[in-house]
């Protein structure tokens, strides 16, 4: 890889090794060079994407103890690089180097202990401020350090530096009908003008990436339904492709279809959700309830594939949990024909609508350089005018096999975000309606038995033999072992960029999962966002960024 | 202005002639998908005997370690193959109703039934055992 | 020592050159699947599961018997290799019956294991399967034939360590099956070897069954409490309840015994008392535990110097025993823990391992049934057999190992004593000559001359026989192995829990001299060889202390009853038989109120003013002294005179209390000879009346072989029949028989 060479011949021996798993590379450096290397990367390699930056924890036996791994990107070349350096306990920041990283070093040291050493503002992200304890470290109890206590009463952040004298500093949240969920935030006002703000999330923080350390693979997925809970097909993609990937697997063609199926169902869903509290949040109350009535819809046509509304987990290792009922197809036909007049619908009450122009337009401006700055993805950096859609510039899960369009903006205000997921929603459909005329048939998993269970008529049913038992016993009591090795797999879920970090060590287990969650990033950029706007604004930018507390708090 | 406006205005309007979406539940019931995921039921076969056996599948797989179980001997009578589960509790205040005990099931002893009435005003009262559990035939 | 090199995968390892692929393989870290391997039976190449490719043979070749060559070259990830594990584990399956969900060994199953790594996930059998019935061998183990794979790891235990010949494998190719020649009930002390040694479930444990599954229990590494070698376990316990017990590293030996595997249940006993009782009147009530201790406080107070006395179990660990013993120092109290009325003291011997047995090549077996009191020693004496070593063993009751020694005498009970101290002398008592052949007595002679020679002493050697014993060896050089009851009596005898024996404290009591009495972890009607006098000491002492997990006999008599907590719910360290510390872990939270013994002697010693210690690591082992003393070995005489010992299955602590495992040992026998029974008129199976001037039992005939005339052996042990009314004061006793 160029920039590997590169970083070799101007770092020689701080570059302590490089290595490739499943098309991955992977550079150790030293962490006395890490700034010069990032610097490096970003100036002259082109690396200008902060993906995710995360830390982990090798073992109490291990000197040093912690990784801190940083994925990078050239959002022109396409090229990605996984950067790492191991530590005791102390690193230097890159949050200057890409303010993206600001909020991923809080979480490092939040779940770690990890001291980033020049970091402006070091302190808990999603923890409060006097909680005891590094929680992913690999000695920190799974039930807590005090298990039979009931409620925390812990700390709660009141105080701020304000950036200017005599401003006022308003609460908002983490109870309040605008934010979307339970995300606090600290606005510091002077008159109705906004001056500064602080995000606090944390709210609904349950420990996802704890959890999964004791859980097999096949146990986790139910947690990743939790994340985005407004589209949780999508998270169980991107949680699937990121374990096929560790396995080296991919389900057969019916399988991959039936997966874009409802991960298509799900994006619509979700920027419907979207659509209905952005418009109510700004005052078109009945735009929710139009919304709401597709979502249904939606929701139906889940409740007939997996039996659930919401949390499907219908997804497997290798494939799907079952085949589609017969009547989903002609279903699915019956919603994609209403669909678009019912889109239309809501278009022609906003689109043109003189309010909602005054209301968005020119609102929430994010520049096209600060989105990459910041590591916006999805609609937020499309709205931008940034040409990125990881359907497209990494095709998976066959996406590659359709035809469709990716909608950008011009000048990243709430306007053009609103206009980028409207036409987002009509290419979905475009993608529903291709996939349910070239359906294949087939089977819908790999080697059944090996990944995911058997077929069940093999298990219970009249052609049940001890193979096929023997196989799902073990699936169940112990569970897949992927080879050891660490893969990172991205989707564009309706959010952003949702991906997975996984390192295996060759146990049932996750040795450590990582979810880089879209909407905790974007926003991260809601306080330059929102400079200089009125209080009633906050809410249009918090509704255009379209954040889900479940996926920021993890 | 004032054409989007109205353009509105017309569409609401529209919608007061069109048959309601909603469904006026509990006075009218929705008739659900046959794969939902409700409460289960602890299947029974044509003798009346109970088809769980405790091989421990759906204890182990339970993502939300709600399942507890022992297990004991037990005559034809009441087994086919002899073993039967004594102790079988579902805890619904964990329950997540992913239905990953149902897909483990060796035997279809436990299934997701379609009743999705569970609410309950006493905490205690979600404990499901065997006597709420077990099909009645 | 010369090595040779071998390559496997790739991974150049260097071995001994009698080594096989298989140990080279575990060298270098490649896993090579098996189902008849053991590490520590011999190989057998049964089951061709180890199948690897080697570089120059046409044909595939069993690791696990196939020997190393200098440069040989070993690939385990070939096609070929693939295809013939499939192949393998495809006829393995063939006939396996759908059990999965009902057999216990799921979660640790071979065969699971490795068809999910190594077989296809689907079957191309389209046939009926030939299954077998269940067979339940007694109340210990199942057997299941259908789920039988064949390996033989059983059957090869059965032979190559434990000596035994009714378990072996019947017909032969494909319809072979495995089971017991001529008998319904296996129950031959090491049944617990063939459950572990079973690679899937076709012996399976007959208490554990279907109770629980294995990957919901939590295991914590302990020690066995039945007898002082101490071997190692795993205690699984789920939900505070203790449900299995598995064995799972060689320490001391591979191999456990039926008591460590089966004996453990009483923990969970619904019977055991959790909370403090006093009693009121003829009833016991419940008391706080504040109020239990501040109450016996304020009665020990009103005592005087040796007006007190303490009487330990010798199981208790070494963390109690000082606590004990500064409790009873500081009330001036006698203290003894040789329930089971030994007059002899623990013997520091230079054998310090067992490996010291198992390399011997004589070994001298007197005066106790070694299979009985210390099962795993009678394994290592096989071991030793099987290598080669001559064994003797001279006893009144000792057919385990005898039957499987070289040289065996079963000698008149009145008779073992002295017998076993001519012997040591040098001398052939014609008692002796008379139960043994000459060919018996010419290896009995050369053992005697030899340089390597082991003397065991069971259990029923007197004390004069120990020193006895201690003196000659040293003086021939011979290695001495004295034998004691309990799981701890080294380590109590190091603290110096003794004074002048558990008969001198009863004595004590009967003549009033002794007035206050605190028992504890011990139903002294059941281990003490007198029970009238017993009864005597307990009806007529005026302050009773019993501290034990059950309401038995002995605490009947208590004015204060303290629950105690058991093996799995404390932490401790105790002596075992070869002079090192062994640490018992805790497995489990202690039920309800029990306590350990040491916490209830601080609360009460609290209240008393006086300190009480735990301190153990002071102790030290090295320089323990040997306490020898002069006597005559014992003789008893009478018209029969009987051995009185509790059977196998009712010889570990707490038997009674214990479900599956005191039902092997359902009735209480007398042996006698096929001469007194045919003087008697009786018949294998029929009742007689055993009775002395003390009382009269019946018990049931087993007729034995070569057992002397008018020397007979009785159980005891058992629930209600306090055989122990026969004695006094020794295990051996004169009484008269008659048909019943």
């Amino acid at each position: 890889m160029k920039a590997v060479d590169g970083l070799k011949r101007a770092f020689q021996d701080a570059v302590q090794g490089v290595s490739e798993f499943r098309g991955e590379t992977t550079v150790v450096i030293v962490p006395e060079v890490l700034r010069e290397v990032c610097l490096y990367l970003r100036d002259k390699e082109g690396y200008d994407f902060l993906v995710d930056l995360c830390g982990v924890d090798n073992g109490t036996d291990r000197t040093p103890r912690y990784s801190v791994v940083y994925l990078l990107r050239n959002m022109e070349t396409k090229d990605q690089l996984r950067l790492k350096v191991f530590t005791d306990g102390t690193v230097d920041t890159v949050s200057d180097i890409w303010p993206t990283a600001n909020w991923h070093e809080r979480e490092a040291y939040d779940m770690f202990g990890i001291d980033f050493k020049g970091h402006p503002e070091l302190e808990r992200l999603y923890l409060p401020e006097d909680f005891e304890g590094h929680p992913l470290r690999k000695d920190y109890p799974l039930r807590g350090l005090n298990p039979d206590r009931d409620m925390y009463e812990g700390g709660v952040k009141t105080k701020v530096a304000p950036s200017k004298p005599n401003t006022m500093i308003l609460n908002m949240g983490p109870q309040h009908p605008s934010t979307h969920g339970v995300l606090r935030m600290l606005l510091e006002l002077e008159g109705e003008t906004i001056v500064n703000a602080w995000p606090i999330v944390g709210y609904l923080h349950r420990g996802t990436e704890k959890l999964a350390e004791y859980k097999t693979y096949h146990q986790v997925l139910p947690l990743t339904d939790r994340l985005d809970y407004l589209a949780p097909p999508s998270n169980n993609l991107a949680y699937i492709l990121a374990v096929e990937k560790l396995l080296g697997i991919e389900p057969p063609p019916r399988g991959k279809f039936i997966r874009i199926i409802m991960v298509e169902l799900a994006r619509i869903a979700s920027h419907l959700i979207w659509l209905g509290t952005h418009a109510m949040d700004i005052g078109a109350a009945t735009v929710f309830l139009y919304a709401f009535r597709e979502r249904e819809k939606i929701y139906d046509l889940w409740e007939m594939v997996a039996g659930a509304r919401f949390h499907q987990s219908y997804f497997r290792i290798g494939g799907v949990r079952e085949d589609l009922p017969e009547d989903f197809i002609p279903a699915l036909k019956k919603f994609l024909d209403e669909f678009p007049k019912a889109l239309d619908e809501c278009d022609n009450l906003l689109t043109n609508n003189k309010i909602w122009r005054v209301r968005t337009e020119g609102v929430a401006v994010l520049s096209k350089e600060d989105a990459i700055r910041y590591g916006a993805t999805g609609p937020v950096l499309r709205g931008s005018g940034v040409n990125w859609d990881l359907r497209k510039a990494y095709p998976y899960a066959g996406y590659d096999e359709f035809t469709f369009h990716v909608p950008v903006g011009e000048r990243g205000d709430t306007f053009d975000r609103y206009l980028v997921r409207m036409e987002e929603m009509r290419q979905s459909r475009e993608i529903l309606m291709q996939a349910v005329a070239r359906l294949p048939d087939g089977p819908i998993n790999t080697e059944p038995g090996k990944y995911n269970f058997p077929p069940p008529e093999e298990v219970k049913g009249d052609k049940a033999n001890i193979e096929a038992l023997i196989h799902q016993f073990k699936l169940v009591i112990e569970g897949v072992r992927p080879p050891k090795g660490e893969v990172y797999q991205a989707v564009e879920a309706p959010k952003g960029e949702l991906g997975f970090y996984i390192i295996s060590d060759g146990e049932p287990r996750p040795y450590r999962l990582r979810i880089r969650s879209p909407s905790l990033i974007n926003l991260q950029a809601l306080p330059i966002m929102i400079k200089g706007l009125k209080v009633a604004d906050v809410v249009t930018a918090i509704g255009s960024i379209d954040i889900v507390l479940g996926e920021v708090d993890k | 202005m004032v054409g989007p406006l109205l353009k509105g205005l017309k569409i609401t309007f529209s919608h007061l002639f069109k048959p309601a979406f909603t469904v006026k539940y509990p006075y009218e019931k929705i008739e659900v998908a046959p794969r939902w995921r409700g409460k289960h039921v602890l299947r029974v076969d044509e003798e009346g005997r109970e088809k769980c056996c405790y091989c421990g599948l759906c204890e182990a797989v339970c993502p939300a370690n709600a399942i507890r179980i022992y297990g004991e001997e037990a005559p034809l009578e009441k087994s086919d193959v002899g073993k039967i589960a004594v102790i079988y509790e579902i805890d619904y205040r964990r329950c997540i109703f992913c239905g990953y005990c149902e897909e483990a099931c060796p035997r279809g002893a436990i299934e997701l039934t379609t009743f999705y009435e569970l609410a309950e005003p006493e905490r205690e009262k979600l404990l499901q055992t065997k006597e709420t559990l077990l099909e009645k035939r | 020592m010369s090595t040779v090199k071998v390559t496997i995968d790739g991974i150049t390892v260097e071995v001994s050159p009698d080594a096989t692929i298989l140990q080279a393989a575990a060298k270098a870290g490649v896993d090579i699947p098996y189902f008849c391997y053991h590490p520590f039976l011999k190989p057998a190449g049964l089951c061709r599961m180890c199948l690897v490719e080697v570089e120059g043979m046409p044909k595939l070749a069993p690791a696990c018997v196939t020997q190393v060559r200098d440069g040989m070259v070993v690939k385990t990830n070939t096609e070929r290799v693939k295809k013939a594990r499939e192949g393998i584990i495809e006829f393995q399956l063939l006939h396996h019956p759908l059990d999965c969900p009902i057999c216990d060994q799921a979660g640790e199953c071979y065969l699971q294991d490795i068809t999910f790594r190594y077989g296809k996930a689907t079957s191309r059998f389209a046939d009926e399967k030939e299954l077998y019935p269940t067979k339940f061998y007694g109340p210990l183990i199942v057997h299941e034939q259908s789920r039988c794979i064949l390996c033989k790891r059983c059957v090869r235990f059965s032979t190559e360590v434990a000596g035994g010949t009714e378990w072996n494998v019947y017909w032969r190719a494909a319809h072979s099956i495995i089971g017991a020649y001529d008998t319904d009930t296996v129950a031959n002390y090491f049944t617990a070897n063939l459950v572990e040694i079973c690679p899937v479930g076709a012996i399976t444990s007959r208490l554990y069954r279907y109770k629980t599954r294995i990957w919901k229990l939590d295991f914590t590494r302990s020690v066995c409490d039945h007898c002082e070698i101490g071997c190692s376990l795993d205690l699984g316990v789920r939900e505070n309840q203790l449900f299995k017990i598995k064995h799972n590293i060689m320490d001391p030996t591979p191999w456990l015994c039926d008591k460590g595997y089966y004996a453990f249940d009483y923990v969970n006993h619904a019977e055991r008392i959790l909370f403090p009782l006093k009693r009121n009147e003829k009833k016991m009530v419940s008391v706080s535990s504040e109020d239990v201790s501040d109450q016996i406080a304020k009665a020990l107070e009103g005592y005087k110097e040796g007006e007190v006395a303490l009487i330990v179990s010798p199981h208790i660990v070494l963390e109690d025993a000082a606590a004990v013993k500064s409790f009873a120092d500081a009330l001036k109290a006698k203290v003894d823990y040789r329930v089971y009325g030994e007059d002899y003291l623990p013997l520091k011997t230079g054998v310090s391992d067992i490996s010291d047995v198992e390399g011997s090549k004589n070994i001298l077996i007197l005066c106790g049934d070694v299979a009985v009191s210390h099962p795993v020693l009678a394994l290592s004496v096989l071991k030793a057999k099987f290598s080669g070593a001559n064994v003797a063993v001279i006893s009144a009751n000792d057919t385990y190992l005898g039957e499987r020694s070289n040289v065996f005498a079963l000698v008149p009970a009145s008779k073992e004593e002295a017998i076993a101290k001519d012997l040591l002398e040098g001398r052939l008592n014609d008692a002796l000559k008379q139960a043994l052949s000459e060919s018996e007595l010419e290896t009995l002679r050369s053992m005697l001359q030899s340089e390597d020679l082991m003397v065991i002493l069971g259990v029923r050697a007197s004390s004069a026989l120990r020193s006895l014993a201690y003196k000659i060896s040293s003086d021939k050089g011979w290695k001495l192995l004295a034998l004691d009851r309990g799981s701890n009596p080294k380590g109590l005898f190091a603290m110096g829990l003794y004074s002048d024996g558990v008969g001198g404290i009863l004595k004590g009591v009967v003549d009033g001299k002794v007035k206050a009495l605190l028992v504890f972890g011990v139903d002294l009607f059941e281990t003490y060889p007198d029970a009238a006098l017993v009864k005597e000491a307990l009806s007529s002492v005026e302050f009773l202390v019993v501290g034990d997990l059950f309401f038995h006999e002995t605490a009947a008599y208590a004015d204060y009853f303290l629950p105690l907590v058991s093996f799995a719910e404390d932490s401790g360290t105790v002596v075992n038989l070869f002079w090192s510390k062994r640490r018992r872990r805790r497995a489990m939270e202690p039920k309800g109120e029990s306590t350990s013994l040491r916490k209830w002697l601080a609360s009460i010693a609290d209240r008393l003013g006086v300190n009480v210690t735990t301190e153990v690591e002071g102790l030290d082992l090295s320089s323990v002294e040997v306490k020898l003393t002069e006597g005559k070995v014992e003789q008893v005489d009478g018209k029969f005179v009987a051995v009185v010992e509790p059977p196998f299955y009712r010889s570990a602590k707490y038997a009674g209390w214990c479900s599956n495992f005191s039902e092997a040992s359902a009735e209480p026998k007398v042996v006698l000879s096929i001469e007194d029974a045919k003087a008697l008129g009786v018949k294998e199976g029929d009742k007689v009346v055993v009775e002395n001037s003390r009382g009269r039992f019946e018990f049931r005939v087993k007729l034995r072989e070569g057992q002397p005339a008018s020397s007979v052996v009785l159980d005891c042990g058992y629930d209600r029949f306090p055989v122990n009314l026969l004695l006094t004061g020794s295990w051996k006793v004169a009484v008269d028989l008659k048909k019943a």
